[in-house]
């Protein structure tokens, strides 16, 4: 497991005061009881984790804890990318 | 009877969520640890736009219940009256062919209420009966119907007329900034609907047009009475609304509805569609899990939640619109039409079309 997937489990883990063991990249969020809320207070957690800002209207479509590992893979792979972009030209 | 037409009515200032969203921020972020909360709770709650009675700048003005309630009289006879409008013309009928108005909002109230107000302005009968409801809550869409259909059950040669108008935006309260406010912020929106119920002897029921009412059931779940509603409070109505309302509605409404189709010699497999409140994403997911329906069986409720938010009682009269427009039953075919609300509690009413 990458370093990004554990760091998303050990969030989540500690979101929901529950081991990280018992949470796998294709466990749910109805699994691990995670309404809408928890949803969104992972998501400042996630966001401050790795420095990255999630779209508001993304959260809906998160339903497995390998969807939030994934969606943050994507966000940091782009941040990476705009800050390795030539500056523009004024 | 039957159900004889159905009007809606929205107010003319129309906004997508994250307008709305910014709007209120903009209010409210000095007052919160976390503005973004606001945002990304307004973001996922299904709905894309919302009708206001006002423009959005003029809310902050509106800082006392006297102003709020004085512009929720105003506002709810001049949409009641564009609802009632629409209805009697789909109906084809006139104000003096009812003999009974149930005018239901949770939104704000008035003596004389709101029918009354609306009686002076269009010809009803002056002998017309009038049942002004509140405290219902989104149970009165389903509820009125109920009670505008024993009405014209032991009258049936009246016609009943239901109408719900629901300023929820006149409700935002400036001092509460909990999630429950915010939630309730995010999901709920302005509009007004009328239905018009006809007795089984009436000519319009005679023409054998409209879905008939079959039978009605209603269910008080004791001992809920967190769950939601209003705490009256100086400056208004502040809402109640528990994260429990999905776990209420798992709990309790497979039986509500299985005892109530057994009931009336039914199941399950008999109904072909439901015609459900659009409570929001939990409630729709809740009611869908409860009864095992496919994903796209509440599709008209998870439309009307994202074109309009969640317009209390109007909701379900809005997505019954919407059926009887676009996706009316089949002849012979059944349809469970129903809401919860405040008590906690539920309603359901058995059509056939």
């Amino acid at each position: 497991m990458d370093d990004i997937a554990k760091r998303s489990i050990e969030i989540i883990a500690k979101a929901k005061n529950i081991p990280t063991d018992t949470i796998h990249l294709d466990t749910t969020f109805e699994e691990l009881n995670i309404d809408s809320l928890d949803k969104i207070n992972i998501s400042f957690e996630v966001e401050e984790a790795f420095s990255i800002e999630i779209p508001d209207e993304a959260l809906g479509s998160l339903k497995t804890v390998g969807d939030v590992v994934n969606g943050v893979k994507q966000l940091v792979e782009a941040k990476a990318a705009a800050g390795s972009a030539p500056a523009a030209t004024s | 009877m039957r159900i004889a037409s159905v009007g809606t009515a929205y107010p003319p200032h129309r906004y997508s969520q994250p307008v709305i969203a910014e709007a209120l921020r903009g209010r409210w972020e000095h007052k919160m640890e976390e503005p973004r909360l606001l945002t990304r709770l307004f973001a996922n709650c299904g709905v894309d736009f919302r009708h206001t009675v006002f423009p959005l700048e003029n809310y902050p003005a509106l800082d006392t219940f006297e102003k709020t309630n004085n512009a929720w009289i105003k506002a709810a006879v001049d949409l009641g009256q564009q609802a009632i409008c629409r209805a009697l013309d789909h109906a084809e009928i006139s104000p003096e062919d009812i003999g009974a108005i149930f005018f239901a909002s949770v939104t704000g109230i008035s003596s004389p209420t709101v029918d009354a107000r609306l009686i002076n302005r269009l010809p009803f009968s002056v002998n017309v009966k009038r049942t002004p409801i509140f405290g219902l809550g989104c149970v009165a869409g389903a509820a009125g119907i109920s009670r505008a259909s024993d009405y014209v059950r032991a009258f049936p040669d009246q016609y009943a007329l239901l109408l719900s108008v629901e300023l929820c935006s006149l409700t935002w309260q400036d001092d509460d900034q909990s999630i429950a406010n915010l939630i309730s912020c995010g999901l709920f929106g302005d509009g007004a609907a009328a239905v018009v119920i006809a007795g089984s002897e009436t000519p319009f029921a005679k023409r054998n047009k409209g879905p008939r009412v079959l039978a009605t059931r209603s269910t008080f779940y004791r001992n809920t009475e967190r769950v939601m509603g209003w705490d009256i409070v100086n400056t208004g109505f502040r809402i109640v609304l528990s994260p429990d309302v999905p776990k209420v509605v798992e709990e309790n409404l497979l039986g509500n509805v299985e005892g109530f189709l057994a009931d009336n010699n039914l199941t399950r497999d008999d109904i072909s569609t439901y015609i459900f409140h659009s409570g929001g994403p939990k409630v729709l997911e809740a009611m869908q899990k409860s009864l095992g329906l496919p994903a796209d069986a509440l599709a008209p409720s998870w439309k009307s939640l994202r074109e309009v938010g969640n317009l209390s009682a109007a909701s379900v009269l809005a997505v019954l619109e919407d059926y009887l427009k676009v996706h009316p039953g089949k002849p012979g075919t059944y349809s469970i039409l129903a809401a919860m609300g405040p008590a906690f509690c539920s309603e359901l009413v058995l059509l056939q079309w």
